[in-house]
């Protein structure tokens, strides 16, 4: 995806100069964010295809628009393209979501029985996690993407985050207590269902 | 049965973080910590097959070309760019006809000389202390300094001002002082862009011990219109 070692500064000054609409800048991006439908179509393949190729395209379209519209949000602490992937995932959820509900709306016009698959109404296995640390936010999350996601160092990551790396694991270590508590939420919510 | 002793935490911090490599006794022994190990470690399980999962959708993604609405990116970008920032000649030539500029003009006048409200200067703490910096913006230049004794460690929690159950982040101060980086500030901003302000509450703490809370109180930051 970035073939140059990741740099903070160089990239929030990237995406500074798309927002300030620099014709060299966005010839650049418009190259990488052909991620997006990448991304998506690979998501999309993983999933087992809920979405059709009709539906990839208008999602792609949606989501480039979601980042576009929180670009001047992107805070630099992990490439680019990490960030875009947060952000299609959280995209191609809502989509299958969406798509399950108005599946199951059919169904139940038609008086069939609810069998609709698994893969176009259900949820995953990482779902939670990623909704989770979505709720969590703050540099708490990002220390725990920066170690799990991104495979970096305690002091890896205390570089990024700006902070020694001893803080930087206290962080991480706050930060997972906090996420388990709300993944058993989700979990206890699950069976309750 | 080993008791539960607040200094488990640091045992399971060490643990989780990877310096300690099994469990020691007391965690294994206390039936409070034991439970909370299992569960810590089932996220962590998570976590690592979802970090799995992405590191290996971002590889296939790299390799794949020519799928659905590659072909309408670049149109996209161009199209998202001209809605969420027009140019502002564009923009100028758009709105400003001599109507809107006498509407705006005649609002001036009813109104008083226009300025933009500065933020309220609500005092939220009870001791009365007004910290050096309150501005979000100012706190990486000036830091955040807590009347306290020489030596005096704090914890400052952050939350969000909607929901102040549970603090979203929180950061250990010594000697009364946190001078956060311009990374830090940065990703406050930029994760709570939809906030206008947080609540700080700081707890004062014996020099490295755990946070019993002897002085308590709480602040106000604000981001800069």
């Amino acid at each position: 995806m970035t073939p140059e070692p990741f740099d903070p500064k160089s990239e929030l000054a990237f995406v500074r100069a798309v927002l300030a609409r620099q014709e060299a800048a966005i010839a650049k991006f418009e190259q990488r964010i052909r991620c997006v439908p990448r991304m998506l179509s690979a998501l999309n393949g993983r999933r087992g295809r809920p979405l059709s190729e009709h539906d990839l395209a208008d999602l792609v379209q949606d989501t480039v628009l979601i980042v576009l519209r929180k670009l001047d949000q992107f805070a630099a602490w992990a490439p680019l393209e990490a960030w875009i992937y947060r952000l299609c995932l959280l995209e191609f959820l809502n989509a299958i979501r969406r798509r399950g509900r108005e599946r199951r709306r059919t169904i139940e016009r038609v008086d069939e029985p609810a069998t609709a698959p698994a893969a176009s109404a259900g949820g995953h296995e990482h779902d939670d996690v990623h909704q989770a640390l979505d709720r969590l936010g703050g540099v708490e999350a990002e220390a725990i993407r920066m170690k799990h996601f991104d495979a970096l160092t305690f002091e890896e990551i205390g570089n990024r985050l700006g902070m020694p790396g001893n803080t930087a694991k206290t962080r991480y270590y706050r930060g997972l207590a906090k996420l388990a508590k709300v993944l058993q939420t989700y979990q206890s919510r699950q069976e309750h269902a | 049965m080993a008791t539960h002793d607040p200094r488990h935490e640091q045992l399971m911090e060490a643990l989780l973080t990877g310096e300690h490599l099994r469990p020691a006794a007391e965690i294994a022994a206390c039936p409070i910590c034991s439970e909370l190990l299992r569960e810590l470690q089932a996220a962590t399980a998570s976590l690592e097959s979802a970090g799995a999962e992405q590191r290996s959708v971002l590889t296939q993604a790299s390799e794949l070309r020519g799928v659905a609405g590659e072909d309408r990116v670049a149109e996209l970008v161009r199209q998202g760019l001209a809605e969420i920032n027009p140019p502002r000649r564009g923009r100028w030539r758009w709105h400003c006809s001599w109507l809107v500029l006498a509407a705006a003009l005649l609002l001036a006048v009813l109104l008083g000389p226009w300025r933009r409200e500065p933020a309220p200067d609500r005092l939220l703490n009870s001791s009365g202390y007004r910290p050096t910096a309150r501005n979000v913006d100012d706190l990486a230049d000036r830091g955040f300094q807590w009347p306290g004794s020489p030596g005096e460690t704090f914890v400052l929690y952050l939350y969000d001002p909607t929901d102040n159950l549970e603090p979203w982040d929180s950061v250990e101060c010594s000697n009364n002082k946190w001078i956060p980086s311009a990374t830090y500030v940065q990703g406050m901003r930029a994760h709570r862009a939809d906030w206008n302000w947080v609540v700080g509450t700081v707890r004062a703490t014996a020099a490295g011990g755990l946070p019993t809370i002897e002085r308590s109180d709480t602040f106000e930051f604000w981001f800069s219109p």
